[in-house]
């Protein structure tokens, strides 16, 4: 009730108020405006001026107090907008004018606006001060035909300006540059429209000339002038600073008339600019804006008159930075070395976007020598590298802090950017790289001697553009292979040497990123020489060539103990021997029926032997590693040239034979590599014969078919490997899993081959069983596993050939035998089958079962007519349910509850709709009845939460016990949903409530309680969605479709309150671990509020659709009565309470409905009725509140 | 529970079981297997749920019509050219439309063409008045009760809101603005071809057979046309014969029926019957002939 007062409070005292006033004004303005149409322009002018005085005075004499000074300055800003609207309409609004003189027109209106301001400077007001003035700026835009009107502009100009200096009000300030600008600008576009003058001379451009640069002077002399006291206060005169000269520029240009002398207005303005600067040199903020101003627009003057072809705007620029920066330097001042630093970057950008890209155009043509870029490029090149390595050498103190230090190594980059740009147009063809080559070489020995990381960046950019140029030109790839190019030989010899200068002297230090450079440089010049030798030598050699290169390199390596050569070395032998497997691909060229290739390819293994030989003689760590890498190429070569050399059928026989050769080197040499290489020979030798042997359907001997013995050789050789070739200790068991799965893998699939059809599950399945009973015997690790997945083959094709397969056996079915026999071994197997005991205690071996009873389910689906098919999953669940609680095996209870599930959801998809409308002993009763019995026998044998039996399964921990007689309840409820025609599915259901809760009474089950609670809200649903407003618009329906329906459902739901009263409380709660459960819990201990409030309002909902709209309230009276009379029957406060509440809604209805019904008939009357309904309401509410507590 | 009153029970339990599936499996007819009860229930909460907003955000009748009107014209199934037979075939479904729309609850401007198709065995309406019947349906009649009574089934569609609480619903699922021009665009003609929910289906049978007897027709035209209705959806019907054929067609009809159910032609024919009990029309057998009667001269009808 707090909360209540509260709002209404609130609502009372300061929205409601607030929105009072507002509205008052409104419906004073609105009411004014309508009468006003009556009356003549001066009338319309004096009766706004006086509502205009009344907000003024109102707001003046409300701002005196403090409760509402908000309130009154905002009657004053009205009030003086208004009075400025006035005044502005006695001249500009047709409707209103009483003046006609303009200028007398705009005389007042800046009394007026000079009046506001001197009014609102009372307050201390900037904000109304500004907006006086800019309705001042406003009006002067608007009245004014001529420049001359205009020097109002000035005038305000200077007015605000005088009090920005007085008051300190920059921000004004900034206000007024904008608005003295804008409305000159607005001025010039009303004269020479959207476009501005563009060269075209008008009468007014002198004067506008002379009043634009008087408003810039006004405003620089306020900049100039000023004494800013704080760092706000002199960034905000920044901004009107940059903002006067900026808006001078832009309004100037839109006025031109000679565009061509533009660059002495940016002379002059940019001297002028530049010695004010020197006027504020107290002023540091200033001084750094002006001389950037100034600077700026000199800079600006320079492409203003002098761009265009053939011009020197990057040499002049070039000047200019060096002498600011020279300046800079000299007078120590370091705006100006700045200045420079950063015009520097504009000669780039310069450079950039006109000479280079002018060059580049010329070199996409010709390839001719370009003196003059190539001067004007080496010219900038040598100033930038001036500038950074001179300057910045001789007065380092000046250049140590941010940016300086960052713009001089910018300058860097730019020189050496400029350089590159000179290089190309200086030289061309095949020279080009080698130019650039030398640069870097340059850039290389500069950079080792000032030890600059900047250089080493730049260097490795033309090393880039060597690489590039390189690629594209100097290899001469459009050549043939093996063709000699003279200038090829000898401009990459050049470049490979430049690398490996540049090697030599690129690393500056011992660290891993110097490194990394000299070994990228020392890479391109492998590279280049490799690339030589590629395209010089013929196919035939080159395997020879590369492999002696890499013997070389090796070499090499070794003499100048530079290790990162030995890297060049393996990557020239992964092209040898990719140049080996890539030749002949047509097989062209044999000696004596061997192919050639193969025979090269032993230069190559022979290589490959040496370089491993030769590691095994030094120490580095990478060796190793380098001795594997060879052995295991020669070994795959080896496997390829076998490949080669044998007959299709007899190349797995040959590879395992290899596999078994290795295996025995490797335990006379000692050397695990071998170990690990016949491990992959023989899983080659297992992919080959999985790929190859099981066609091989010839006889080869005595009826034995060539696949049998070779795969059998094979199956033969990979258990001798997994036994035998183990490489370690800790990778045994793996080898040993994966060679003993390849054999018995091998086999499975021969058993596929010779007997493809119904009997491979029930074979599989029989193997499985005899791999678990070996395994029993010998207690071998794998066997188990191969065990498992034999029987998921079987399970599988059980699953997909099996239960599809129509053929018979001596006129049985074999689907029903082999799944039978299949399902047979896997109960068997749940019991023999050998697996981990943590793994048994989770009854994983179970699996077995369940696929059991999977596929017998299965086989009942599909055996049995789908109308039976429920029935008999139910039936089946039964058996497994009475056999795990009889042997006390809790997997086969869960698997019943599976098949229970699983019938339960079958009848929703044949059961619920067969038979036909009306029929009542029909196909769905006679077979879901079974089920709901097999659900509620199961339910009663299982544990409840309060029994101690059961205690071998999650049966209660799942609450199995809930679900099964859910299932039971809910197969119920849906049988009555589609037995019973649509409309009467809700008194079904509430008879079913009225037996659940009869149940739970007299059984004693706290689940059928909740169950009917449940039920409970079903029933209301339905009633209210389908019974009343899902029923049809015309069609009123008889007797039994108007109340009958409905009614015995919410009187059989109000009988069910005869087992709720004595239930309450007695039911255990569904415990109070969640918010949810907790109000679950209160709902299920007090359930005949559920009960009586369901029906209550399933009744109240069936009145208000039902009955005639004369006739609702007077029947709502009537149920409010009458549950008023049965809570007094049964002491129930709550019930009491609905009864008063319905009665008090009927008020509230009648009210807010009469109201609103009013409203199309008549809207003024119906409006003043509602306010007085809502006083009443309030006075009643009011009046009347101790009482109503006191009564509720 | 005690094991002495479980064993008995338990076996009681196997011989109910048993004995349903030895009935289950005697049955000649091979019940369908179908998602029709969940689509059932789905479609029941779809529509119950609707309802009441329908209810509150009625369009105006007004708006009805012009949604109606938008949409004709959006099929553009008006204008086609029409044989002889056809023009005087469609002229006849309007003197039989006219006489039954007279008995509508709500007065629309309801207007009956005819599809030239005779490959087309459907009829729709479209909110606000527009009745259409397929050439190839009305191939099916033999009397001028049956013609009524599809004719007063699909009055019924408009005449109970169906027709534009469709509309409604499907301008909420699309976000649609019924007032933009382009909107209704996103109507399909086949969301008017499908058919509605049950309720709304049988529905429109029952007032349908109440208007076609206000208009002075049998009600066994009604029970003639559902009588071809049932015989099409036997012969058009495929039943599954194995689980796997069981699961793709469960899977074919929750792709192509989700939130759509159709009451079967069974059902519609037991609540005509039932409905003709009710009311005691079993009198009212007597039938008028499907009749078109017209003469050509140099392909110009002259008189009929």
């Amino acid at each position: 009730m707090k909360k209540v007062s509260a709002f209404e409070e609130a609502l009372g005292t300061n929205w409601l108020q607030k929105l009072g006033i507002v509205l008052l004004v409104l419906g004073v303005a609105s009411f004014g405006i309508y009468e006003l149409a009556a009356l003549g322009s001066f009338g319309k002018v004096i009766v706004l001026y006086l509502a205009a005085a009344v907000l003024l005075g109102g707001g003046i004499y409300l701002e005196k107090r403090e409760r509402y000074q908000l309130l009154g300055r905002t009657g004053i800003g009205g009030g003086w907008a208004l009075f400025f609207f006035t005044t502005f309409a006695m001249y500009y609004v047709p409707s209103m004018r009483v003046l006609h003189s303009a200028v007398l027109d705009s005389v007042l209106m800046l009394l007026v606006a000079v009046a506001m301001a001197a009014h609102t400077l009372r307050y201390r007001s900037q904000l109304v001060t500004g907006l006086a003035f800019l309705l001042g700026y406003s009006t002067v835009a608007l009245s004014q035909d001529t420049v001359y009107s205009l020097s109002a502009g000035v005038i305000l100009a200077i007015g605000l300006v005088t009090i920005v200096l007085k008051m300190r009000w920059y921000q004004l300030e900034v206000f007024g540059i904008l608005s003295g600008y804008l409305n000159h600008l607005y001025w010039l576009y009303r004269i020479l429209g959207i476009e501005g003058a563009r060269g075209r001379h008008f009468p007014e451009y002198t004067a506008s000339t002379a009043l634009l640069f008087f408003y810039w002077l006004v405003f620089r002399i306020s900049y100039l002038w000023r004494k800013p006291n704080t760092v706000q206060e002199e960034h905000t005169s920044t901004i009107a600073a940059i903002l006067n000269s900026t808006l001078l520029l832009a309004t100037l240009r839109f006025q031109s008339v000679h565009p061509e002398l533009a660059y002495i207005a940016l002379v002059a303005v940019g001297a002028v600019e530049l010695a004010f600067s020197q006027i504020v040199k107290h002023r540091r903020e200033a001084f750094v804006v002006l001389t950037v101003i100034g600077a700026t627009l000199l800079l600006a003057a320079a492409p203003a008159h002098y761009a265009g072809p053939g011009n020197d705007v990057a040499i002049l620029w070039l000047v200019g930075a060096e002498v600011f920066l020279l300046t800079g330097v000299l007078v120590k001042e370091v705006v100006f070395r700045r200045i420079g630093l950063l015009t520097g970057i504009l000669v780039a950008a310069w450079l950039a976007y006109f000479d280079l890209r002018s060059l580049m155009t010329t070199r996409s043509a010709s390839e001719t020598t370009l003196l003059w870029a190539a001067t004007l490029f080496g010219t900038c090149a040598v100033a930038f590298y001036l500038n950074a390595l001179g300057i910045a050498h001789k007065w380092k103190e000046f250049f140590e802090l941010s940016p300086d230090g960052e713009l001089l190594t910018t300058h860097s980059y730019l020189g050496a950017l400029c350089a590159a740009a000179a290089a190309w147009a200086c030289f061309t063809h095949d020279w080009t790289a080698v130019a650039f080559a030398g640069v870097m070489l340059l850039l290389a020995a500069l950079g080792k001697k000032v030890a600059s990381q900047h250089l080493q960046l730049q260097y490795l950019f033309f090393g880039t553009l060597v690489a590039g140029r390189a690629y594209a030109l100097n290899l001469h790839l459009e050549g043939t292979n093996g063709i000699h190019v003279t200038l090829r030989l000898l401009t990459l010899p050049l470049l490979a040497a430049a690398f490996y200068g540049t090697a030599k002297l690129a690393a500056l230090k011992d660290t891993t990123e110097q490194r990394f450079l000299r070994g990228l440089f020392a890479a391109a010049g492998s590279l280049t020489l490799g690339s030589l030798i590629w395209l010089e030598s013929p196919e035939l050699w080159r395997p020879v060539a590369l492999i002696a290169f890499a013997i070389v390199l090796a070499e090499a390596g070794r003499a100048l103990k530079y290790p990162v050569l030995a890297w060049h070395t393996h990557v020239a032998c992964f092209f040898a021997a990719t140049t080996v497997l890539a030749a002949d691909p047509r097989h062209l060229h044999h000696w004596h029926d061997l192919p050639v290739r193969a025979l090269s390819g032993l230069a190559v293994i022979a290589g490959f032997y040496w370089l491993a030989w030769r590691g095994t003689k030094e120490a580095d760590l990478h060796l190793p590693i380098t001795r594997a890498a060879y052995t295991w190429a020669a070994a795959a070569l080896m496997l390829w040239a076998l490949f080669d050399l044998l007959h299709a059928p007899w190349i797995a026989v040959g590879w395992i034979g290899f596999a078994v050769a290795l295996t025995l080197a490797e335990r006379w040499m000692k050397y695990e590599q071998l170990a690990w290489q016949a491990n992959v020979v023989a899983l080659c030798a297992t992919l080959r014969a999985i790929e190859a042997n099981y066609e091989l359907t010839q006889t080869l001997w005595a009826g034995i078919s060539l696949r049998v013995v070779t795969i059998s050789l094979v199956a033969a050789g990979l258990y001798f490997v997994s036994r035998k070739a183990s490489p370690a200790d800790d990778v045994r068991r793996i080898t040993t899993f994966v060679h003993s799965f390849s054999a018995t893998g091998l086999l499975a699939a021969l058993m596929f081959y010779e007997a493809p059809n119904g009997w491979l599950a029930p074979l599989w399945a029989g193997f499985a069983l005899a791999l678990a009973l070996v395994d029993r015997k010998w207690n071998s690790e794998e066997l188990p596993w191969q065990a498992h997945i034999l029987s998921l083959l079987a399970f599988a094709r059980a699953f997909t050939f099996n239960l599809q397969s129509e053929a018979t056996w001596h006129h049985w079915s074999v689907r029903l035998l082999s799944i039978a026999l299949v399902a047979v071994i896997f109960y068997a197997m749940a019991a023999v089958v050998r697996i981990p005991e943590q793994w048994k205690e989770k009854g994983l071996h179970h699996t077995y079962s369940w696929a059991a009873s999977l596929l017998a389910s299965m086989v009942l689906w599909h055996e049995l007519k789908p109308l039976g098919v429920a029935v008999g999953w139910a039936a089946f669940g039964l058996i497994l349910f009475e056999y795990g609680l009889l042997r006390k095996i809790s997997q086969f209870r869960y698997q019943a509850y599976v098949a229970l599930v699983a019938a339960f959801t079958r009848i929703f998809f044949v059961n619920l709709t067969a038979g036909q409308p009306g029929e009542f002993w029909s196909q769905r009763l006679y077979t879901i009845l079974p089920l709901v019995l097999i659900f509620f026998f199961v339910y009663a044998q299982l544990p409840g939460e309060s029994d101690k039996e059961g205690e071998d399964g999650h049966d209660r921990e799942w609450h199995i016990d809930v679900i099964v007689g859910c299932l039971g309840t809910t197969a119920v409820a849906a049988l009555l949903r589609y037995q019973f025609i649509g409309e009467w599915v809700v008194t079904a259901w509430a008879a079913l409530v009225l037996v659940l809760f009869a149940a739970a009474y007299f059984l004693r089950k706290d689940l059928f309680l909740y169950q009917g609670m449940a039920v409970t809200a079903l029933t209301f649903a339905r009633g209210v969605a389908h019974n009343l407003f899902g029923s049809s618009y015309f069609s009123e329906g008889d007797w039994k479709g108007r109340y009958v329906v409905v009614g015995a459902a919410v009187a059989l739901l109000l009988a069910s309150l005869a087992f709720a009263f004595p239930l309450r409380k007695r039911a255990a709660g569904l415990g109070s671990t969640t918010l949810t459960r907790r109000i679950l819990s209160a709902v299920a201990r007090r359930p005949e509020q559920l009960q009586f409030f369901a029906a209550v309002v399933l009744l109240w909902l069936m009145l208000t659709v039902k009955m005639n709209a004369g006739m609702k309230t007077v029947a709502w009276g009537i149920e409010g009565v009458g549950i008023i009379i049965l809570a007094l029957l049964v002491k129930e406060r709550s019930f009491r309470l609905t009864g008063l509440g319905l009665l008090l809604l009927c008020v509230a209805k009648i009210m807010a409905l009469d109201v609103w019904g009013l409203q199309a008939r008549d809207r003024y009357v119906t409006l003043i009725i509602v306010g007085s309904a809502l006083l009443l309401v309030s006075y009643l509410y009011s009046r009347y509140r101790e009482t109503i507590r006191q009564f509720l | 529970m005690r094991r002495a009153i479980l064993f008995p029970l338990f076996f009681v339990v196997i011989a109910v079981s048993a004995a349903a599936i030895y009935f289950a499996q005697r049955q000649q007819k091979t019940n369908h297997v179908s998602a029709n009860a969940i689509v059932d229930l789905a479609a029941d909460a779809q529509r119950d749920l609707t309802r009441a907003p329908m209810r509150l955000t009625r369009l105006s009748d007004q708006e009805e019509i012009a949604i109606g009107q938008r949409l004709q014209a959006q099929y553009a199934l008006l204008g086609k050219e029409m044989s002889p037979k056809e023009q005087v075939l469609q002229e006849y479904v309007r003197q039989v439309g006219a006489k039954l729309a007279i008995h509508a609850h709500r007065p629309m401007p309801y207007e009956f063409h005819i599809i030239p198709n005779k490959n087309m065995l459907n009829a729709f309406a479209l909110p606000g008045g527009p009745v259409y019947i397929g050439e190839g349906l009305t191939d099916l009649m033999l009397t001028e009760d049956e013609l009524a009574s599809v004719l007063a089934h699909e009055v019924e569609h408009i005449d109970h809101y169906h027709a534009v609480e469709r509309v409604q619903i499907e301008a909420q699922l699309k976000h649609l603005n019924l007032e933009a021009v382009g909107d209704l665009v996103q109507l399909p003609l086949s969301l008017w071809e499908a058919g509605y929910h049950k309720d709304e289906e049988l529905e429109a049978d029952r007032e349908g057979l109440f208007l076609a007897v206000a208009a002075g027709y049998s009600p066994y035209g009604a029970v003639k046309m559902m009588e071809k209705f049932a015989k099409l959806d036997k012969e058009y019907i495929i039943h599954a014969e194995t689980p796997e054929e069981e699961l793709s067609e469960l899977a074919i009809q929750s792709l192509q029926g989700y939130f759509r159910t159709h009451p079967t032609p069974s059902d519609r024919l037991d609540q005509a019957n039932r409905i003709i009990a009710e009311q005691h029309w079993e009198t009212r057998t007597e039938q008028k002939p499907f009749h078109l009667e017209y003469e050509l001269h140099n392909g110009e009808i002259v008189s009929k």
